[in-house]
């Protein structure tokens, strides 16, 4: 047993970290959009990390480790959504169409599923179809997947830019995309996946998801600390006073419980059942938390768009509600231990 | 690699251990809370070398590497040994650590192996009424007097005094000012003129820890460990291991959730109703809480393994473990009445579970240690 990187794991996940420091800083005010840079990163081998475990080139619990840093720079989006998810389905295409499918990823994708399991799916209304989609962004290549007689088929959309409504202004990455079927076409790609086959594509990408929410997380906490140390109130600076000190130490303490459960999911030999549920469920526990406490204890510059604080806050709210609600994978996880311990 | 795969040399020692526990552990002695089985099975293990397996062989254990103590506990937990729960827990799993750092070669010769064999039963002497979270404010006074110490005050606190037979101490042999520098660590016989035990009457009705009090009681210089002054390191040496030791917990913890999820379905079937979702769904958090904690011991246990420095590891253990199994006496109590399962029981773990959260340092001094220490806000 051993859940500890060793050395030269630890040096490729700290490098990975400042490669994606310089591709997509995180900017110092909220204000400016930010500048994810997706072919510099695709360049960079982020978009290929979903392939690259299918393929069983790159272990789980590193790419998971890879996925934490990808959180830690707000680009979880990107490079799980994306990079993980739709690379690993593209990976089990036809050669040819493989091939053609990593090339379009060095495009910025976002990804429409048909089959349910994202809380907003598209939807035909009359002749328009449209869908809440994670990731998507100006100019962005749209993906979905359909589960056919005969196997799931990857379709890209050809045509007319599709329209996008980010959610209410609010969120970075999450948007409604409207697709007018008259405007061009969905062309797709056959894979071999069948529907049934892919239980544990989706628990790997629940795990990158964690573990990209706690990277974000604690990404959060770190700044909130340093906020903390340094804004003074009644002539010492708040992270003297225990109300503040405890709150922080709570946040600090579920996040190290949330991320050695991702590991142990991740590890080779792991649980199947229980252990990525578990991971979901403390991570999201622990990021929420997070989250709760960079508001409060940035006072009242927490609710402003001028610190890039809120980022956080909702790449933290968009990240939670991936791969079913948090009950939703309590309940899910309830019912697993009755049926295994009773 | 991560991997929580054994290796060939791990699943065979996972094997014999198995086996052993098979053949020799005694059913009745299994998940006992009773303190006479509970100190028949710390002798029978000690019997089989398997009391303090971490130990160094030189002081009668097995030098057995953190990967395999690790799985030794793990099978015997699954087994229904509750280390947590041992008689000879202070002694072997506290003190034996603290005496192998800082005892002298006589000190180590006279208490080892009584305490590996679980003939001599230990207590801690840390708190006192005004000593609590604020430990380095310890009143009690050892004052030289020709070969001994004269020892004056009071302990409280003290979980298992009435059956120890031997107590260590934090006192203070310098000035108040000196704080923590002021303080030595000794043993005492419980049997020494002077020594006075009187149980406290607990809110779960029994009553596991006492006052001592100490009044003129002499001690042998020769029963000093560590130099004069210097009883705070050994102090620190031996909570380290303490707030470790929700390691040791996880197997009856899991054993606890499963009574709880098998009462709420055993109850579905007499009513024909289905688990409700939000039972369901308490479980599940619950669950995660539980398994949390052997993800923790896994990473700590790796740690360890790695020789590197456990960090934060320990105060993060310590505040986990008892905050979970605190929300698992909380869900029980109110979440099955008339539903089949035993209310008396959770009612009883509600109050049951309040002092592990406070004893070993409690939850407050575990955040400020993390705050203070790991994320460096200002004191």
């Amino acid at each position: 047993m051993n859940l500890e990187y060793d050395d030269e794991e630890a040096g490729l996940l700290r490098q990975a970290g400042e490669i994606l420091e310089k591709i997509a800083p995180i900017p110092a005010s909220g204000r400016a959009a930010r500048p994810a840079d997706w072919p510099a990163l695709a360049g960079a081998g982020w978009s290929g990390l979903g392939a690259a475990v299918q393929a069983q080139e790159l272990p789980l619990a590193v790419a998971v480790g890879l996925a934490r840093q990808a959180g830690r720079q707000l680009l979880a989006e990107e490079l799980v959504s994306t990079g993980w998810e739709l690379s690993a389905l593209a990976s089990s295409a036809e050669e040819d169409a493989r091939a053609q499918l990593h090339d379009q990823l060095t495009e910025r994708p976002a990804i429409l599923l048909g089959d349910g399991r994202r809380q907003a799916v598209p939807v035909v209304t009359g002749d328009v179809t449209v869908g809440c989609c994670f990731g998507a962004a100006p100019g962005c290549a749209v993906y979905r997947l359909l589960s056919q007689e005969g196997g799931l088929i990857l379709q890209r959309w050809v045509g007319a830019p599709p329209a996008l409504a980010p959610l209410a202004g609010l969120s970075p990455s999450v948007a409604a995309v409207t697709i007018d079927p008259a405007a061009g076409q969905w062309r797709g790609y056959p894979l071999s996946w069948a529907e049934a086959d892919l239980g544990p594509l989706r628990t790997q990408v629940m795990l990158a998801h964690s573990a990209a929410l706690t990277g974000c997380a604690e990404r959060l906490l770190e700044i909130t600390c340093q906020h903390v140390r340094s804004r003074v109130q009644f002539g010492v600076p708040i992270g003297s006073f225990q109300a503040v000190k405890h709150g922080l130490a709570d946040v600090h303490t579920a996040l190290v419980v949330a991320w050695n459960a991702v590991l142990s999911a991740a590890a080779d030999g792991a649980e199947p059942l229980l252990a990525p549920l578990v991971a979901r469920v403390l991570t999201v526990q622990a990021a929420l938390g997070a989250a709760r406490a960079g508001a409060q204890f940035h006072g009242g510059m927490g609710f402003t768009a001028e610190l890039n604080v809120h980022l956080f806050l909702k790449a933290i709210l968009d990240g939670v509600q991936r791969g079913g609600t948090p009950d939703d994978v309590a309940v899910e996880l309830g019912r697993r231990f009755v049926a295994a311990a009773c | 690699m991560l991997t929580l795969r054994d290796s060939p040399s791990q699943a065979a020692f996972r094997r014999s251990i198995r086996a052993w526990a098979g053949e020799h552990l005694p059913e009745r002695l299994c998940w006992s809370t009773d303190r006479g089985r509970l100190l028949a099975l710390d002798r029978l293990l000690s019997q089989h070398g398997l009391l303090a397996p971490g130990w160094p062989a030189e002081y009668g254990g097995r030098g057995l590497a953190p990967d395999l103590e690790f799985i030794l506990n793990q099978e015997l937990g699954q087994a229904g040994v509750q280390r947590a729960m041992a008689p000879s827990h202070q002694g072997v799993n506290n003190l034996g650590p603290a005496l192998i750092r800082h005892g002298t070669a006589a000190q180590k010769r006279r208490y080892l192996p009584a305490i590996l064999a679980a003939d001599e039963l230990w207590c801690q002497g840390f708190s006192e009424t005004e000593a609590g979270s604020d430990l380095a404010s310890v009143r009690m006074t050892a004052r030289p007097d020709g070969g001994d110490f004269v020892v004056d005050g009071a302990k409280i606190w003290t979980s298992g005094a009435e059956h120890a037979h031997w107590i260590y101490l934090l006192v203070r042999t310098g000035t108040r000012q000196d704080r923590h520098r002021g303080l030595s660590f000794l043993v005492a016989p419980m049997t020494s003129p002077g020594i006075a035990v009187q149980p406290i009457e607990q809110i779960t009705g029994g009553s596991d820890f006492c006052q001592v009090t100490f009044d003129g009681v002499r001690v042998p210089r020769q029963n000093l460990i560590g130099p004069a002054g210097q009883g705070w390191r050994v102090a620190m040496t031996l909570l380290s291991a303490e707030r470790l030791s929700g390691r040791h917990r996880y197997g009856r913890f899991r054993r606890e959730l499963a009574m709880l999820a098998g009462s709420l379905a055993g109850a579905s079937p007499d009513d024909g109703a289905p688990i409700q979702p939000d039972g369901l769904r308490d479980l599940g958090r619950l669950v995660a809480d539980i398994e949390g904690m052997a993800a923790l011991a896994r990473r700590i246990e790796s740690v360890r393994a790695a020789g590197r420095d456990p960090g934060a590891l320990p105060s993060v253990n310590k505040l986990w473990w008892p905050a979970a199994h605190q929300r698992m006496a909380e869900t029980g109590l109110l979440r099955p009445v008339g539903r089949g399962a035993d209310p008396g029981h959770w009612y009883r773990q509600w109050l049951a579970t309040r002092p592990e959260s406070i004893y070993g340092g409690a939850a407050q001094i575990q955040r400020n240690i993390i705050a203070e220490r790991f994320l460096g806000l200002p004191r």
